[in-house]
């Protein structure tokens, strides 16, 4: 099970593989969502909402079935992991997750 | 409709979030739509919020959502230690605006530092040292000299956005970071300084909506930094003057700006030329002196006091004059700025040329980028156009808001 973050998505179509150019990779990773072998938690849809290209933000409501709720055993997972790997969490960081522009 | 989701949220990191934003429970709970009784039980975890209520919080607060399930508060210390002294403003009970205002701020400085680091560039250092005990012409000069714009290029510029642009670039290029920062009363602070080294940083007010008087601000600011240098003042938290003595530092610090944008000598020459006798400046004659050096009237006014050529009570009626001119005018109309003026405005060149050359060197992921910038992704190349053609080349009005 691959777990897919923001970064992936902004490196693969908003700046090295647009789907025009890449339908191959496009038609895999589709392939390996309705497998359930790959997912992002439903805030990486979130922060492509704020940060990404249209293109993008069309295409990950388009397929919404990748983005996966915080149930409670994904949270304790991410707790466990944040616990593990302090470092991880900026926490004076400000996260702004609906930006003004 | 599925069921919501409870949020597992350590309750005291929802307390820690709310109070280091400097919120009562009554207006978050407000914004989140629900009583505040509501949200002091999940403080105290009585009960849980669910998931999209934490994340509205976390929006709310301006927190990464992670944070609520860290095991305990993080360590922070208080704002207080980085920020110049404000009149009016108690360190510790700092309004929620200007609380993030000053965040935004030191992250901004913060990640400024980490990417020189990381693209193994070099701190330009803050050298210049301001005394209270010097003359304020004689200082002003220094500074100005330090700033290196010329008197004919100040009086070449074509409008007062122009000198801004200008000015604020001759303060970067002496190792201060300068920001803007919007959603502040003006009550509350027209600008601010971190009095942090190297690279400290001044937050101008972008309800500031007349160029000329950000630029009065901007050199302000500089002037307590300069004087922070030398430990002359020190971070809000740690100034000991009582009210009085801190006037004569925001005094001194008003005269030494006025006089970088006004220099003895220039004005000298512009009042032989006009002749105008002591105490018989009216509002027509003080702009038209204070158009040909892009400052606001009001600026120009501080400035021929300090000449000599207002009294302070002649001053006194000037001011009154211009109060009642003010209020014959039509409230400026906001125009519509693009984001990436926005984000130039708010961000600053310096901080922004930054983050693009991280960027481009793999040094940053594009989420960052945005993150730091506050810019959406598709909006980079027209960043990457405005950054190409400098400072002098836009015709916006940069609000940063």
């Amino acid at each position: 099970m691959y777990s897919l973050d923001t970064s992936f998505f902004m490196d693969w179509q908003a700046r090295y593989y647009p789907l025009d150019l890449f339908p191959t990779l496009e038609r895999n990773l589709v392939g390996m969502i309705a497998a359930g072998t790959c997912g992002a938690v439903e805030l990486v849809k979130e922060e492509i909402d704020t940060v990404g290209t249209p293109g993008l933000r069309t295409w990950a409501s388009s397929h919404s079935g990748l983005f996966l709720p915080m149930t409670p055993a994904v949270q304790i997972e991410a707790a466990a992991i944040e616990a593990s790997y302090p470092e991880l969490m900026d926490t004076t960081g400000l996260t702004n997750p609906r930006m003004r522009t | 409709m599925a069921a919501p989701i409870p949020a597992l949220v350590n309750p005291n990191l929802l307390t820690w979030a709310r109070e280091q934003s400097g919120y009562a429970p009554g207006p978050v709970a407000k914004r989140l739509n629900v009583k505040p009784e509501r949200l002091l039980a999940w403080e105290r975890g009585e009960v849980k919020p669910t998931v999209h209520q934490a994340q509205a919080l976390a929006r709310f607060y301006h927190r990464p959502f992670g944070v609520f399930f860290l095991p305990q508060p993080p360590t922070i210390p208080p704002l207080a230690t980085e920020y110049r002294r404000l009149p009016g403003v108690t360190p510790g009970v700092e309004s929620p605006e200007l609380r993030l205002a000053l965040r935004m701020m030191s992250l901004r400085r913060e990640i400024m530092l980490e990417l020189i680091d990381e693209m193994d560039e070099t701190t330009i250092q803050f050298t210049a040292q301001a005394h209270l005990g010097e003359s304020p012409q004689e200082l002003a000069r220094r500074l100005r000299e330090l700033l290196g714009v010329s008197v004919q290029e100040q009086l070449d510029w074509r409008d007062e956005w122009q000198a801004w642009r200008r000015w604020r670039e001759a303060v970067e290029s002496v190792g201060i970071l300068v920001f803007q920062f919007p959603k502040v009363s003006l009550n509350q602070a027209r600008g601010v300084s971190l009095l942090r080294f190297p690279m400290p940083a001044i937050g101008i007010n972008s309800k500031e909506s007349a160029p000329g008087a950000r630029i009065f601000t901007l050199l302000h600011e500089f002037t307590h930094i300069a004087l922070a240098a030398a430990n002359e003042e020190r971070a809000a938290l740690n100034e000991s003057r009582n009210d009085a003595e801190w006037s004569n530092v925001e005094r001194f610090a008003e005269e030494v700006a006025s006089s970088i944008l006004i220099p003895e000598d220039v004005l000298q020459n512009f009042l032989r030329r006009m002749s105008v006798a002591r105490d018989t400046w009216d509002v027509p004659l003080v702009r038209s002196l204070a158009v040909k050096f892009r400052v606001t009237p009001l600026a120009m006014a501080t400035r021929l006091r300090s000449a000599g050529q207002l009294s302070w009570h002649g001053y006194r009626d000037w001011r009154e004059s211009w109060s009642q001119y003010v209020a014959t005018l039509n409230p400026a109309k906001g125009g519509f700025a693009h984001p990436v003026d926005k984000t130039l405005g708010r961000a600053g060149r310096t901080f922004t040329q930054l983050v693009i050359e991280a960027l481009d060197a793999n040094r940053i992921t594009a989420v960052q980028a945005c993150r730091y910038l506050d810019l959406r992704f598709d909006h980079f190349e027209k960043l990457r156009s405005n950054l190409r053609e400098g400072p002098s080349a836009g015709q916006i009005q940069d609000d940063g808001d």
